[in-house]
């Protein structure tokens, strides 16, 4: 209560962290439901009581974000914008968390909440541009990835040498006989027997299969 | 007395068929090859106070089925609610043995491990310390050695043992993020009450759906409410692939293997190997210079030795037969009968019926199921599946149709059962659709014992190689005309061993059987049945009806249509049937070469037997059992049709 305190103070933000979740949880609800939002409903996402539901609503009507009647809330149109900013803010705080961090998704996404309040006009700035440096990083990771070149058809491996798996194919049917063999990406394998028209004997964990060159092309090594 | 119901569950190839025969002593197949058994076997014993149901299932890599036999056997684990599981394991493979162990312990269901082919870990000096692997997995773990016909009691001991403690088993513990995945959608599952009803644990199904189990989603989607789990599912697969750049398949199944990995280098001991022979060999065997010339060699010595060895004994029996039992038995038949035509119904029924089971069919089946055991035993059909890959392709195909198709030839009904290792039904259709042509031993017999015995070798060379060409052209033409294409395989080799006398007898025997004792039966019946239509004169304006196409088109005697008849029922009711037709086994006085040439190749095409077409229907359907049988015909009409006209042998 302390921070928002503070950014209460001296950057003229005239919300506190429980309407920015309020704001939030509307915008979420209205987006994916057609008819207009009842309290009973408002009050079930967030897990509080009616009562308290009605109050914050009414409060948050005189500050004209939303609009409550008989058919249920709807936000205005300063309202929305509002949403929007808060949604923004705890992407890139969940964002900043995982990718930055490392944290792992679920307490990124408890944390996340909590941060985004503490989030100012500053803060959010820098934050982006060290994510979109993150963003770049990765960008020339993934190139590096998709650069196939680096990595050859397990078809055109030669025999008698050993590879590291990089790439299996991700169709449903080839995925789950290659599971159970411990065909995936980072398991050594070797080749002991190959013929021209790419057909192969591969070996590991001490277990000899013949793989068709039709699923041999589809999977991506690199030579170790 | 209680009940007790055990599944022998485990990898392809691990000798689980090898272990229920030790314990049930009810004959089964036992092979050196990934899918030998297609379908459950059920076996009763009595052990103390228990009457236990033993079940044989088709060999799994994982629970998430590959295909029809991997899916009878997973959904078996789930439907016959076992109170043990005796998961069978290749010591010499235990790394990967120990994925599937690692889903069954998921299951909640008592498990014992058993460590088959113990023998030959020690023999390569691998040391397993089988106490601290029991202490790690919290199951019991049995070494074994099935193929030498241990003890099987120890294990019923230590299953009744363990189905009285009805134990909780204890999960494995994945990483973090994934644990806190799997963890919520639990909680989604648990909140369905009827969950109870499939009897595993909320988590476990929790697990399986995340990896996309196909089978695991039918068993839910009778559920109430699983649209909503479902849903939730597909959320939490996108967020961890958001998060993870990876399918949590892929996460899970690593997780599996790197716990695998762990208990496997944490209980074992490597000694030194050396290389042995073995090693050697199989690099012949496969390699492409080798491989080839020796599988053609292959296919040469199985029918060569089916003409020579197959046509010795055929004599020898003939000869033995016709010069002791056919005089005896004519001589029983005509004191026996006062009326002539009643004796003469008796010699045509059981004299000629007998004599053609005993000398045409006998011979020939034996030798080639004999052959087949020794080739299976050895674990040359994987071997052969790798070399003829590429070929099969082209057939729409793969490898491993070789297997099933190799068996065709010995007879078509588990031929065609076990296409069920196949990926996809386009496959399997293909692949059964060319079982029905390849010659099994019942038409070989007719082949033989009349092509290979009137007109020489050569000319069932020949025979063969027409049939074999048919195959390759209808292959080609039915990966054109039906939709989709050639899916690749992957497919386990085994070890090559050195085969025993003792389990290829027994197999050879197995599989004798059904033809000594439902065929004979059948075939002294037809025979009876042809008999009595000769003596009363009904054969020659019955085979009038049918000239048109036996004669006109395929220029046979209008009296072969009987037995083309009969063949339905049995193939070689064919040729037993034509000695009944003529009354004689010497064809020769009755046919012309180039006849008895186009009748064995029409019988061997003709129409898939009666057994085969049930079979058809089991596992297809009626409409392709029709258009298959529709296919067989007019090709049969054709290919009679066309020799018979053109005479290219110039017989």
């Amino acid at each position: 209560m302390l921070v928002c305190h503070h950014n209460l103070k001296n950057k003229k933000r005239c919300y506190t962290p429980a309407e920015e979740n309020y704001i939030r949880c509307i915008y979420n609800l209205e987006k994916n439901s057609k008819e207009k939002i009842k309290i009973k409903d408002l009050a079930k996402s967030l897990c509080l009581k009616k009562s308290s539901v009605l109050e914050m609503v009414r409060k948050l009507e005189k500050k004209g974000i939303l609009n409550y009647n008989k058919k249920g809330i709807s936000l205005t149109k300063k309202g929305k914008n509002l949403a929007l900013k808060i949604i923004y803010r705890y992407k890139l705080a969940e964002k900043l968390l995982t990718e930055v961090l490392g944290c792992d998704p679920k307490t990124a996404d408890e944390k996340a909440c909590e941060l985004e309040h503490i989030f100012d006009k500053n803060i959010i700035k820098k934050i982006s541009s060290v994510l979109k440096n993150g963003k770049k990083i990765e960008l020339e990771k993934k190139r590096e990835k998709n650069d196939e070149n680096k990595y050859i058809k397990l078809t055109d491996c030669e025999k008698n040498e050993k590879y590291i798996v990089i790439k299996i194919p991700k169709k449903r049917v080839l995925l789950k006989q290659l599971t159970p063999l411990n065909i995936l990406p980072y398991s050594k394998i070797e080749v002991v027997e190959k013929c021209r028209k790419g057909n192969m004997i591969i070996k590991l964990n001490n277990c000899c299969y013949c793989i068709s060159c039709l699923i041999a092309s589809k999977i991506f090594v690199k030579r170790i | 007395m209680k009940k007790i119901k055990i599944a022998l569950i485990g990898n392809p190839n691990v000798g689980k068929s090898t272990l229920f025969y030790n314990i049930t002593h009810k004959d089964v197949i036992v092979s050196n090859y990934p899918g030998t058994t297609v379908e459950i076997f059920y076996g009763q014993v009595k052990y103390k106070k228990y009457y236990i149901t033993v079940i044989d299932l088709p060999g799994i890599y994982s629970l998430d089925p590959t295909s029809e036999d991997s899916k009878v056997a997973c959904r078996s684990i789930i439907e016959e609610k076992p109170d043990v599981i005796i998961n069978v394991i290749d010591s010499t493979k235990l790394e990967r043995n120990l994925y599937l162990t690692l889903q069954i312990i998921e299951l909640g269901i008592p498990v014992i491990l058993v460590l088959n082919m113990y023998d030959e870990v020690i023999k390569k000096g691998i040391k397993i310390d089988y106490k601290n692997l029991s202490e790690k997995l919290g199951v019991v773990v049995i070494p074994f050695v099935a193929s030498k016909a241990e003890n099987a009691s120890l294990l019923l001991e230590k299953a009744v043992e363990i189905a009285r403690k009805k134990q909780r088993i204890k999960t494995i513990r994945m990483s973090e993020d994934l644990e806190f995945v799997i963890n919520s959608l639990k909680k989604d599952i648990q909140k369905i009450k009827e969950i109870k009803r499939i009897n595993i644990p909320a988590k476990t199904i929790a697990i399986r759906l995340l990896e996309g189990d196909t089978l695991m989603y039918e068993i839910l989607s009778s559920l109430p409410k699983s649209e909503t789990i479902f849903k939730n599912t597909e959320n939490l697969i996108k967020k961890i692939k958001d998060s993870n750049k990876e399918p949590i398949a892929i996460r899970i199944a690593r997780e599996r293997h790197i716990n695998a990995e762990n208990i496997f280098r944490e209980v074992t001991k490597f000694g030194y190997e050396k290389r042995d022979i073995k090693q050697k060999i199989d690099k012949i065997l496969l390699q492409n210079k080798t491989g080839i010339p020796i599988m053609i060699s292959v296919y040469i010595f199985l029918i060569l030795s089916l003409v020579y060895i197959g046509g010795f004994l055929e004599s020898l029996i003939l000869n033995f037969y016709s010069s002791k039992i056919y005089p005896l038995l004519n001589y029983i038949f005509s004191n026996l009968f006062v009326e002539n035509n009643i004796a003469r119904i008796f010699d045509i029924g059981i004299n000629f019926g007998l004599q053609g089971i005993l000398a045409v069919m006998i011979p020939y089946i034996f030798v080639f199921f004999f052959i087949l055991a020794i080739l299976e035993d050895i674990g040359y059909l994987p071997r052969l599946a790798y070399i003829m890959d590429s070929f099969m392709h082209k057939i729409g195909l793969n490898g491993k149709a070789v297997v099933p198709m190799l068996g065709g030839f010995g007879c078509n009904v588990p031929a065609i059962m076990a296409t069920r290792t196949l990926a996809t039904r386009r496959e399997r259709i293909i692949s059964s659709i060319l079982i029905t042509i390849i010659p099994c031993s019942a038409r070989t017999a007719v082949i033989l014992g009349m092509v290979g015995y009137y007109l020489g070798v050569k000319y069932a060379f020949f025979t063969y190689g027409i049939v074999i060409l048919l195959i390759a052209i209808l292959g080609i033409f039915l990966n054109i005309i039906l939709p989709g294409s050639a899916t690749g395989m992957i497919y386990e080799l085994p070890p090559l061993r050195i085969p025993s006398l003792k389990p290829i007898l027994i197999k050879t025997w197995i599989r004798m059987k059904d033809f000594v004792f439902i065929a004979t039966p059948i075939l002294i019946l037809g025979s009876f049945i042809i008999g009595f239509l000769e003596v009363y004169n009904v054969l020659q304006p019955l085979s009038e009806y049918a000239s048109p196409i036996v004669v006109g088109i395929l220029g046979l005697p209008s009296l072969a249509f009987i037995p083309l008849v009969y063949g339905f029922i049995r193939k070689e009711g064919a040729l037993v049937l034509l000695f009944s037709v003529f009354g004689t086994s010497n064809i020769e006085d009755f046919m012309s070469p180039l006849q008895i040439f186009v009748f064995s190749l029409v019988v061997a095409i003709y129409i898939p037997c009666l057994a085969t077409v049930a079979v058809l229907k089991r596992e297809f359907g009626w409409k392709d059992a029709y258009i298959i049988v529709l296919i067989n015909i007019l090709l049969a009409i054709f290919v009679g049709w066309f020799l018979s006209k053109f005479n290219p042998f110039g017989l």
